[in-house]
């Protein structure tokens, strides 16, 4: 298992991993992760399950749980972060984020509150800006040629405390 | 069996029972003529300082342990300094192990964006949106800060309680062990067997005293009684349950004809405050020992005991509170607006429904000291008795009541800002976490127009910055437009 994990960080997560999994059967089901009240309110969650679960079972075993949450890990480096990141967009894993892919990751953050018109208004001008071969969508070296300019420092933000 | 044996045999069931007589009289003397005298021997005080170095020792000693084990195994400097064996490198030890006030939580987006600069560009705003979320997804993976609130919390050190509060502290040496199995057998042999005396001497006080005073006609003679009867009582149960409270800003105790809200932990937050001065209670009725208890209560002291199906006609409650304030000879009216045992690490959503009746309320902060017992009541996973065991058996319960200046509702104050306000005051005073969870989460999941909500707010920051960029649009337009003329 590659992880950036020592055996201490470990042990705790696999505490709550055996916490999370309820019915016990070893790996998280999307409603198990759903029965904690912050993640049942977080609009990115389906996108994060989606994403730990790189067999594509529909659950998360520990070892995609430990992987999934290591990239997360102080010790992670910058290009796996922003990978990450990536992938929430990247729905169709093409290796580029397009039009559609944005609108949608937008509409799941706000639902039904906000008009369409008004969402693909921030996506055409998010587009545009961050398109710089005129392909009509973003790759990942233009994401992270958007978040680099942005000067938000995007993956010290990506750092949770295991 | 001959003669001779059956003598014997009488003969030592006579002073085994003259003993017992005995040991109950005395400990009932004990802690009944303080008890009505309102005094401290200090005992408990005495005890709880003792306990104090025994668990600094013990603590001390796990730590000397895993330094070692950590040196030998990779030779790693060892993270821990020696303690000295002081106050203040136990109450250091005191501070319960994780509270985590993230300021990422996703309950904190509505603050957190309010603050977030309009002018940024959209691109940039959007991938930030996506990280908190994300983050914050991850953090709640990893610990989330509801769930947390309804365990026991853990303590950075060992009191002797549990052996599994650590695993690390799995592994006892010897002498670990023999202080260890000293303290178990003070625990359930002297300890448990003494509190199960006074609290039976305590029910059999209640009863007697309260029984009498309810016939009691005259009516300041019965008022009079009934605040002894009431107090006694509480006294003789916070011997029973070894407890030492620390009460701090006296002048602000509640008076008659009021509200006094506190967060919750446990039944015996009752008892807690009770032993400073009667309050009257309310709740639901309950059926069995604490539907008995809760009947004996109400002989002699107006508390409100609501049915169940009452409690849902929210005119009904309404009414019978401000009725209960009106009148200055009724106790405060003690509320715990969390509606559920928290983990005493902090302070959950208040309902809105007590401070819409009353606009005047006392808050008061409890803050129990993890290290000598979990006054915890995980309802969910204890039945009552099998809790009322662990607190006897624990060392004792020890609590700090911070008392807090009375709180007006301002005018066009809505109730839930009022409510709001107190919490964040008693969370302030008792060194708790303030939290926006709502208490019912501990048996019931979200509901969906709370998941709702997060997405409005995030849809209503994405309006107001698009209504921002739109004005800003215009003022640049203006602006070239006339440089144009």
């Amino acid at each position: 298992m590659c992880s950036h994990f020592d055996s201490d960080e470990i042990a705790r997560l696999g505490k709550r991993f055996k916490k999370l999994d309820l019915d016990n059967s070893g790996s998280l089901s999307v409603d198990e992760f759903m029965s904690l009240p912050e993640l049942h309110q977080n609009p990115l969650v389906q996108r994060v399950i989606e994403i730990f679960d790189q067999d594509g079972n529909g659950e998360v075993d520990f070892k995609e749980f430990i992987e999934g949450v290591s990239q997360f890990s102080v010790k992670g480096d910058k290009d796996s972060k922003l990978k990450f990141a990536f992938q929430i967009y990247d729905m169709d894993k093409d290796g580029f984020i397009s039009n559609g892919e944005l609108f949608q990751v937008l509409k799941m953050m706000v639902g039904t509150n906000l008009k369409d018109t008004q969402l693909q208004q921030i996506v055409d001008k998010t587009i545009i800006y961050a398109d710089q071969d005129g392909d009509g969508k973003i790759s990942y070296t233009e994401f992270c040629a958007l978040v680099d300019s942005s000067g938000l420092d995007v993956h010290k933000k990506m750092v949770v405390d295991v | 069996m001959t003669d001779d044996q059956w003598d014997t045999l009488l003969f030592w069931m006579e002073i085994w029972i003259k003993s017992v007589l005995w040991y109950c009289l005395i400990i009932s003397l004990l802690s009944l003529v303080p008890a009505i005298l309102g005094k401290e021997l200090g005992f408990r005080r005495k005890y709880i300082d003792a306990l104090y170095l025994i668990f600094n020792w013990a603590t001390q000693h796990m730590i000397d342990d895993k330094t070692t084990k950590l040196e030998e195994n990779s030779n790693e400097a060892p993270r821990t300094k020696k303690r000295l064996i002081t106050k203040e490198a136990m109450d250091e030890l005191t501070s319960p192990e994780t509270i985590i006030d993230r300021n990422r939580s996703i309950s904190q987006l509505g603050r957190l964006r309010r603050e977030s600069v309009l002018e940024r560009p959209d691109h940039v705003q959007i991938v930030e949106d996506v990280v908190f979320f994300l983050s914050s997804g991850i953090e709640a993976i990893v610990e989330d800060e509801v769930t947390q609130c309804f365990h026991s919390q853990q303590i950075r050190g060992w009191n002797l309680l549990a052996r599994t509060n650590n695993y690390s502290f799995m592994n006892l040496g010897l002498r670990m062990s023999i202080v260890w199995i000293g303290g178990f057998a003070w625990r359930w042999m002297i300890i448990f067997p003494w509190r199960l005396v006074v609290c039976i001497v305590g029910c059999l006080w209640m009863m007697i005293t309260m029984s009498i005073v309810s016939v009691i006609g005259h009516h300041s003679m019965r008022l009079k009684a009934a605040y002894w009867a009431n107090i006694v009582t509480y006294r003789i149960y916070t011997r029973a349950l070894g407890a030492v409270v620390n009460y701090h800003a006296v002048e602000n105790l509640p008076m008659n004809g009021s509200v006094c809200v506190a967060n919750h932990t446990t039944i015996l937050d009752v008892i807690t405050l009770s032993n400073h001065r009667p309050y009257a209670l309310i709740g639901q009725s309950h059926g069995g020992a604490l539907g008995w208890w809760q009947k004996r209560l109400a002989r002699c002291t107006k508390h409100i005991w609501f049915e169940r199906t009452e409690l849902r006609d929210r005119q009904i409650v309404t009414n019978k509170l401000r009725e209960h304030c009106a009148d200055s000879d009724n106790y405060p009216l003690l509320i715990f607006p969390e509606g559920t045992c928290v983990n005493n690490t902090s302070v959950l959503q208040f309902k809105k429904g007590s401070f819409e009746a009353c606009d005047r309320v006392y808050p008061v902060a409890i803050k129990y000291n993890p290290w000598f017992g979990d006054a915890y009541w995980n309802s969910s996973q204890y039945g009552m008795m099998h809790y009322l065991m662990r607190v006897f058996t624990s060392w004792a319960i020890v609590a700090d009541v911070y008392y807090l200046p009375v709180m007006h509702r301002r005018f066009s104050e809505s109730p839930i800002n009022f409510a709001n306000r107190c919490k964040s005051e008693i969370a302030q005073a008792g060194g708790l976490v303030d939290r926006i969870w709502d208490g019912q989460l501990k048996r019931t999941r979200v509901k969906q127009g709370q998941k709702d909500e997060i997405k409005e707010d995030l849809a209503k920051i994405l309006d107001d910055r698009l209504v921002y960029k739109r004005k800003l649009d215009k003022k640049n337009s203006y602006l070239s437009s006339e440089e144009e003329s």
